[in-house]
C-alpha cells in the first residue's frame, strides 16, 4: 500500500512527469489540425499556461483580500507564491503565443489587444514582486502588496473584456462558445487532459513556494 | 460630512503649496508642449498624421507627468513627516486621499487643457465650438488618472526605490485610463465615434479605484 | 483590567505597552518594554544616542508596527481612540505653508476648539513670525512651531522626541512652560531627552531607556506631586 507520505515526497516527479506526458501527447502524437497542422499544437501549451496565470492572478486577489480582512501570513504567502507562478506562466503564455503569432499571422507581435493586455497584467504582476522585494519589514510589506494586490485585480477585467473593446486579429473564443465546441473530440480532450496537469502544476508549485517562505521566514525569526 | 470639508481644505493646501513652489505644474506644462514639439519634428510635417496622433500624444505626455505630479505631491506630504501629523490627528484619514485625488485632479486637468492648446499650435489640430466637449473628457480622465495615481503613490512613496516603483506600478494600472482617454478624444475631434462609451470607461474606472481607495486606504497608508 | 503601575498616578490608562520588542535587521531598537502612560501622566524617558527613544516614542504613538509584544489602547473601540500628536525629530509642518496657515490645517482636521490656535501662538511666543513661511524660518524657531502644531490638534497625549533640541535657553524655558500648562489642564505628556535634567520641569515620572530596555524608573517620587488625575 502506498501512503501519503511517499506521494507527498514524490509528489515533485509525478507532477514532472505528468507534465511530460501531456507534452508529448499533445506535441507529438495527438493528429495534427487539418487547417493550422503541427503549430496548432501550441495551443496545448498557450491555453493552459494562459489559465494558470489567470487563475494565479485570481488567487492573489482572493488571498490579498483575505490578507487585508484576517492579517494571516500565510494568505501573504500565498499571494506572493501565486504572483511568482502566474508570472512565469503568463511569459509562457504570452511567448507561445507570439509564435503561433508568427506561423499564423507572420507577426511576432500583432498588437492584438488581448496579447497585447496580457501584456499589460504580466507587467502589473511583475510590479507587484518588485513592490514585494523593496519592503524590507514583514508586515508592511504584507499590507502593502495586498492592496497593489487588489488593484492589479482591477485590470485583469480590463483584460478579459478587451476582445469586445477593440477591432481584434485574435481567435474569436472557440471552446466557451455557445452551442458544439469547434474543433475535435481527440483535440479537445488532449487540451482538457494538458489544462488539468498544468493546473495540478500550479498547485504543486504554489504549495513548495510557500512551504519555502514559511521556512525562510522562520530561519530569519531565530 | 466633515470628511470632504477636510478633503476640500487639503486640496486647497496642495494646491497652495504647488502654486507657491511653482515646481511640479509649470515644469510638467513645459515639458509636455516641448515633447509635442520634439515628436511632432520626429514625425514630419505631415499636417493630417500629426493631427490623427494629437490624442495619442496628449495622452502619453499626461500619463508620464500623472506620475510627476502624483510623486511631487507625495514628497512634500513627507518631507517633514507632515503626513504623519495629519494621519494621527484625522479622524478618518481617507481625507488625505480625497483630498490628493482633488488636488491631483484639478492639476492634470489644467495640464491637459494646456497640453490641447499647444497641440492646436503645434500639430494642427482645430479647436472649435464642437471641441469644447474635450473639457468634459479631459475632466473625466483626469479624475481616472489621479484616482489611480493617488493610491499607488500611497503604496511607494515610503519606499527607498519610489523614483523606479512608482512608474512601473503606475504605467500598467494607468493604461485603461490612457485608452479611454484617447478614444474619447480621438472620437470628439473626428466628430463621430462611441464618446459616450470610452466617456463611461473613464468614470467607471474613476469609480472603480475611488472605491478601492476608500476601501483599503487605511492600510495602504497606514505609516506603521 | 488595567492596573497603575505608579500609585502617585490614578488616571485612566490611557495607551501602553507590553513586552514591546522593535528589530531593525539584527539591531535591537527596544527589547521588551512594558510601559503604560495614563490620563494626565507626564513621563519622561532619558537615553543617549541609539538607546532607542525614537523608536519607542513612534510605537507608542502607533506610527510603527511591533516585532513582538502589545501596543495597547485603554478603550479600544474606535470612537474612543485617544488622539495622539507626534513631535519627532521633524516638525510635521509644510514648508511652503505660513505657521498660521499650517495650524489652520491641523485645527480643521482635529476639530479643535476655537481661539486655542491663537493661545498656543503666544504662549510659544510665534506670533509675530506666524505669517511667514514655515521654511524660511530658523531650526530653533521650527522646532517651536512644531510644538506649536503639535499642541493646536489638542490631543490626549502630546509625544515629543527631544523638543528643546537646536532651540536657545529663553525659547525652551517658554516651550517647557506651554508643555506645563498644557499638563496642568489635563493633558497627558510622553517626552524623550538625552538627560534627565531637561525633563524634569516637565515630568513626573522618569524612566532610563539603554540599549533598548527601559531599566529603571528614575527619581519620580520627587514629582508625584504634580500627577493630575
Amino acid at each position: 500500500m502506498i501512503r501519503g507520505g511517499w506521494i507527498r515526497a514524490h509528489s515533485g516527479m509525478m507532477v514532472a512527469g505528468a507534465v511530460a506526458v501531456v507534452l508529448v501527447t499533445g506535441l507529438m502524437l495527438v493528429p495534427a489540425d487539418a487547417s493550422q497542422g503541427d503549430v496548432q499544437r501550441l495551443m496545448y501549451v498557450h491555453v493552459p499556461a494562459a489559465w494558470v496565470g489567470y487563475l494565479a492572478f485570481l488567487v492573489v486577489f482572493l488571498a490579498s483580500v483575505g490578507y487585508l480582512w484576517r492579517r494571516t501570513a500565510r494568505l501573504d504567502h500565498l499571494a506572493a507564491a501565486c504572483a511568482e507562478v502566474g508570472v512565469l506562466f503568463t511569459a509562457v503564455a504570452i511567448a507561445s503565443g507570439s509564435i503561433w503569432g508568427k506561423a499564423t499571422w507572420g507577426k511576432w507581435w500583432d498588437w492584438d489587444p488581448r496579447l497585447t493586455t496580457t501584456a499589460i497584467m504580466l507587467l502589473a504582476y511583475a510590479a507587484y514582486l518588485l513592490l514585494r522585494q523593496s519592503i524590507a519589514d514583514r508586515r508592511r510589506r504584507a499590507r502593502l502588496a495586498a492592496v497593489f494586490g487588489v488593484l492589479a485585480f482591477v485590470n485583469v477585467p480590463v483584460v478579459h473584456f478587451s476582445v469586445l473593446w477593440w477591432r481584434s486579429l485574435h481567435q474569436p473564443p472557440t471552446i466557451l462558445r455557445p452551442g458544439d465546441p469547434t474543433i475535435d473530440h481527440l483535440l479537445l480532450a488532449q487540451l482538457i487532459a494538458s489544462v488539468a496537469v498544468f493546473s495540478l502544476a500550479f498547485v504543486w508549485l504554489v504549495r513548495e513556494r510557500v512551504r519555502l517562505e514559511r521556512i525562510r521566514e522562520a530561519v530569519a525569526d531565530v | 460630512m466633515s470628511i470632504f470639508r477636510e478633503a476640500l481644505e487639503l486640496a486647497r493646501k496642495d494646491i497652495v503649496t504647488e502654486i507657491r513652489a511653482r515646481d511640479a505644474l509649470p515644469s510638467a506644462i513645459a515639458l509636455g508642449a516641448t515633447a509635442l514639439l520634439v515628436v511632432a519634428l520626429a514625425i514630419g510635417p505631415d499636417v493630417e498624421r500629426l493631427r490623427s496622433l494629437a490624442p495619442a500624444l496628449v495622452g502619453v505626455v499626461l500619463a508620464f507627468a500623472t506620475i510627476t505630479l502624483a510623486d511631487r505631491l507625495d514628497a512634500v506630504d513627507r518631507a517633514d513627516d507632515a503626513f504623519v501629523a495629519l494621519w494621527l490627528v484625522l479622524e478618518d484619514p481617507r481625507a488625505i486621499l480625497i483630498g490628493r485625488v482633488i488636488s491631483l485632479t484639478a492639476s492634470l486637468f489644467v495640464l491637459e487643457l494646456g497640453l490641447w492648446v499647444s497641440a492646436s499650435l503645434l500639430l494642427d489640430v482645430e479647436l472649435t465650438a464642437a471641441t469644447v466637449v474635450l473639457v468634459p473628457v479631459a475632466l473625466l480622465s483626469s479624475l481616472s488618472a489621479a484616482s489611480v495615481a493617488a493610491l499607488v503613490m500611497t503604496l511607494v512613496g515610503t519606499t527607498p526605490q519610489r523614483t523606479v516603483l512608482a512608474p512601473t506600478l503606475l504605467l500598467p494600472l494607468l493604461v485603461p485610463t490612457l485608452l479611454s482617454g484617447v478614444q474619447a478624444a480621438s472620437a470628439v475631434l473626428a466628430g463621430s465615434g462611441p464618446l459616450v462609451l470610452w466617456a463611461g470607461v473613464s468614470g467607471a474606472e474613476a469609480l472603480l479605484f475611488v472605491g478601492v481607495g476608500l476601501l483599503t486606504y487605511r492600510e495602504a497608508a497606514k505609516p506603521a | 483590567m488595567v492596573t497603575s503601575p505608579d500609585p502617585s498616578c490614578p488616571g485612566q490608562p490611557l495607551v501602553g505597552l507590553s513586552g514591546a520588542t522593535k528589530l531593525y535587521g539584527p539591531t535591537v531598537a527596544i527589547w521588551r518594554v512594558d510601559l503604560w502612560v495614563f490620563r494626565g501622566d507626564a513621563v519622561g524617558i532619558v537615553g543617549g544616542n541609539g538607546s532607542g527613544k525614537t523608536t519607542l516614542l513612534r510605537v507608542v504613538a502607533g506610527v510603527l508596527d511591533l516585532d513582538a509584544g502589545l501596543r495597547r489602547v485603554a478603550d479600544e473601540s474606535a470612537l474612543a481612540r485617544p488622539r495622539i500628536a507626534l513631535l519627532g525629530h521633524r516638525t510635521g509642518l509644510y514648508g511652503d505653508l505660513s505657521l498660521r496657515e499650517n495650524l489652520r490645517l491641523v485645527a480643521l482636521a482635529s476639530h479643535s476648539r476655537a481661539g486655542w490656535r491663537d493661545e498656543v501662538l503666544a504662549r510659544l511666543d510665534l506670533h509675530e513670525v506666524a505669517d511667514l513661511r514655515v521654511s524660511t524660518l530658523s531650526a530653533g524657531t521650527r522646532r517651536r512651531a512644531g510644538l506649536a502644531r503639535a499642541l493646536v490638534s489638542d490631543p490626549d497625549l502630546l509625544i515629543a522626541d527631544e523638543p528643546f533640541s537646536s532651540v536657545d535657553a529663553r525659547h525652551a524655558e517658554a516651550m517647557a512652560d506651554a508643555m506645563r500648562s498644557w499638563h496642568a489642564s489635563g493633558g497627558s505628556l510622553l517626552v524623550a531627552g538625552h538627560d534627565a535634567a531637561t525633563l524634569l520641569p516637565v515630568c513626573v515620572r522618569l524612566h532610563r531607556l539603554s540599549g533598548g530596555r527601559l531599566v529603571s524608573a528614575v527619581d519620580s517620587a520627587a514629582h508625584t506631586g504634580r500627577c493630575s488625575a
